[in-house]
């Protein structure tokens, strides 16, 4: 009987470490994103900085199914069915994103914002006004070679007959 | 007080709080919504399939969160086969439009000025 009412003490103890230690990582997590530690800026925004329709969709959907789900097990204290309806619809939702994903990848120019690909485009017409050949591609203006006042001319090559014996 | 009581409020607020925090980062523009509508060229005409898609969302799931405040069953609302149409389609209809506006011939999309 001791025991048994140790046991019963214990399991309250261990009850509040894990409220208070939930609660707690909550607390700070809230902390952080109100503070701007966790950036949420670029949260449904693509490689180019403007939003995603399919990222939205996605986190919508989500915070509605965790909502619903925590709502079930609040009420039942227990982990409720999840049913085939809301997993297609979870999967149709991903995989949207993912589509999505996938398309605005077969394209690198999407990856960049406007102004920053005026600037790449100026900065190759500077450099090639010098004379250097220059290669631009979405992410990056790379330069190949001297501009052309500066080049020295090549030796002339000499040729070495080799059929000839020594 | 019942620790399963202090983890259901917790729970509660902490969901709660979220979900202020980023409706109200939304509102505020501090969370990115630029272009959320647009169709991604220069002029940033709004997209009818982004229109569709989230209304499509929204209403979707304002009926699974309804059917799961108000359900009775230890389990997830169901959904009928016309709903899941319904959004396969909207979202089809998205990456299709998507698909043929960026790979299709005479794509605006990421056109500067040169």
């Amino acid at each position: 009987m001791t025991y048994q009412r140790g046991f019963e003490v214990l399991l309250l103890f261990c009850g509040y470490g894990v409220c208070l230690f939930l609660g707690w990582l909550c607390v700070i997590l809230l902390i952080k994103i109100g503070r701007d530690e966790i950036d949420l800026n670029k949260l449904v925004s693509e490689a180019n900085g403007d939003a995603s329709m399919s990222r939205f969709q996605l986190l919508i959907f989500t915070m509605i199914v965790t909502v619903s789900l925590f709502i079930m097990v609040v009420k039942n204290w227990s982990f409720p069915y999840v049913s085939d309806g809301i997993l297609t619809l979870l999967g149709i939702s991903a995989s949207t994103y993912a589509v999505s994903k996938g398309i605005q990848f077969s394209r690198p120019e999407t990856l960049t914002k406007p102004e920053d690909r005026q600037q790449a485009l100026d900065t190759a017409q500077k450099m090639s006004d010098t004379g250097a050949p220059v290669i631009m591609t979405p992410g990056a203006v790379i330069s190949g070679g001297t501009p052309a006042g500066d080049r020295t001319p090549a030796a002339p090559q000499t040729s070495v007959d080799d059929s000839q014996g020594s | 007080m019942d620790p399963i009581r202090i983890l259901r409020w917790e729970g509660l607020g902490f969901l709660l709080a979220l979900s202020a925090l980023l409706a109200y980062r939304m509102l505020t523009r501090q969370i990115n919504l630029r272009g959320l509508l647009g169709d991604g060229t220069e002029d940033g005409a709004v997209s009818p399939e982004r229109v569709q898609l989230l209304v499509t969302t929204i209403a979707v799931s304002c009926n699974v969160l309804r059917a799961a405040l108000h359900g009775t069953t230890n389990a997830l609302p169901e959904v009928s086969p016309a709903t899941l149409g319904i959004f396969g389609a909207s979202s089809g209809v998205y990456a299709a439009v998507k698909a043929f506006k960026m790979l299709g011939p005479g794509s605006r999309v990421g056109k500067t000025s040169s």
